[in-house]
């Protein structure tokens, strides 16, 4: 009878206790924080359409691991580093997550994706009734993306890593996907990983950070809602051809991403029902669904582990809260532009997590006056905050590139 | 060309965000005047139709 080793049966209990300690260490860590997530997702804590699929494929790929060949340990869900063509072909037809990384990840389509779905969430009116206090505020929320930027210099990342990693601050998931991808292609996991993960903190957080840094008194101001103008589609449909050409022609590198925001933006307008719906539902949760997917299964303990991601997480959370403190400061000016007529907490919405920034300002404001109601503001700020964080991302990628 | 390859890293985010400043005001005064052109020709087809039905009168 030949000698049965039980640990080549359960190759994914050998290859822990095979492989090298930090790694094996690492996958522990990263199981048990994909278990976490999912938890935290489920529970609500954090966001469930990104966390609870990221989890699931954190904790299955650093579980699945087996040996591929006698010597190399691996998984057959996705490899990130394979870019010889004719190894590409291999991989794209044994690794069953491959095709979706190399046909939507890596070139960008799934952020484009995304910023399909949000155009079409997305009502430019905001911005349009109130188009310099908007912008202003969003200015100021741009703050962490630009203090963090030679912070990370100075911690020994590259300009181009640097801007990668900056980009947090602008709290817009594709856009940081999209900019890491063309800048630092070798970090980009671990950068787009750490933005989602904040991403999805700043529902927690941020409501703290208006508590401290505004009154309550200031908290309750009432915004005058009466004096909005009203915005045809019409109107909104020209805004967004004219801005769209505009950004295109300045930030050609950044042109997919704005014409696939404006794209989202003119359906939504033309009120044509089945595109939006399409838009809306399938392309939004379909990619949204595939984006967590492929961040988890990405988190593999031998790509992820790398020096630098400590720096990435310290960096990415300043990034955040400077750009939240920036929003919060933008409000205080428009507040004192306006002489008491601008709810300063309005400011947070510049911070351009669509729409999760503006609901946590409305939230914050009716805890402190129940009949005051400012979102349409705050949108106002939500959307002028992704204007300013592509046009930031098209002038990093256009410089460092 | 990396056109910040002579510049430090704080001039370079100085620079960047002088840059988003004007393109982002540049985006809310086009906005301003689109909504401003849009309201006068609103106010104009309004006048002239009003002129119209006074005249018919």
């Amino acid at each position: 009878m030949p000698q049965l080793d039980i640990l080549s049966l359960f190759q994914g209990i050998a290859t822990m206790v095979h492989g090298v300690p930090m790694i094996t260490i690492g996958r522990i860590i990263l199981i048990t924080l994909g278990i976490a997530f999912v938890y935290l997702g489920v529970k609500g804590t954090l966001e469930p359409l990104i966390m609870i699929p990221m989890g699931i494929g954190m904790a299955a790929v650093n579980a699945g691991v087996l040996y591929l060949s006698a010597t190399t340990m691996g998984t057959i869900f996705i490899d990130p580093m394979v870019s010889e063509p004719a190894k590409l072909l291999d991989i794209l037809q044994i690794d069953f997550l491959q095709p979706i990384y190399t046909f939507t990840f890596s070139n960008g389509l799934i952020a484009c994706l995304v910023f399909m779905g949000i155009g079409v969430i997305t009502d430019v009116g905001y911005v349009m009734m109130a188009p310099f206090s908007s912008m202003i505020i969003a200015i100021f929320a741009e703050l962490g993306t630009i203090v963090t930027f030679p912070i990370a210099v100075w911690m020994g990342l590259t300009y181009k890593e640097a801007a990668s990693i900056a980009v947090v601050g602008g709290a817009d998931g594709p856009m940081v996907l999209f900019t890491s991808l063309i800048l630092a292609k070798d970090i980009f996991v671990p950068i787009t990983i750490v933005a989602y993960l904040y991403l999805s903190l700043t529902y927690g957080g941020y409501p703290y950070l208006i508590r401290l840094m505004v009154p309550k008194r200031l908290r309750g101001i009432k915004m005058n809602l009466k004096n909005i103008p009203k915005i045809t589609p019409g109107e909104k449909i020209t805004f967004s051809i004219i801005t769209c050409t505009i950004l295109c022609l300045l930030f050609p590198v950044a042109a997919p991403l704005f014409m696939s925001f404006f794209l989202g933006v003119v359906i939504k307008e033309s009120n044509v029902k089945p595109f939006i719906e399409f838009l809306e539902k399938t392309v939004l949760y379909g990619s949204t669904f595939f984006l967590g997917l492929l961040l988890g299964v990405l988190c593999e303990a031998n790509t992820i582990l790398n020096p630098k991601v400590l720096i990435l997480l310290v960096l990415g959370s300043l990034s955040l809260l400077i750009s939240g403190i920036g929003g919060i400061i933008g409000g205080y000016v428009m507040y004192f532009l306006t002489k008491g007529k601008f709810n300063p907490v309005v400011g947070i919405a510049g911070v351009s997590c669509i729409p999760t920034t503006a609901k946590v300002a409305q939230k914050e404001i009716q805890k402190a006056n129940m009949q005051a109601i400012v979102l349409p503001y705050a949108m106002g700020a939500n959307v002028s905050g992704v204007i300013t964080s592509a046009i930031l991302a098209g002038i990093f990628v256009t410089m460092l590139r | 060309m990396n056109a910040s390859a002579s510049m430090g890293p704080v001039q370079t985010a100085i620079v960047v965000y002088i840059i988003c400043i004007v393109i982002a005001l540049c985006v809310a005064g086009v906005i301003k005047l689109l909504v401003g052109y849009i309201k006068l020709q609103q106010r104009r087809t309004a006048a002239k139709a009003a002129a119209e039905t006074g005249s018919h009168h």
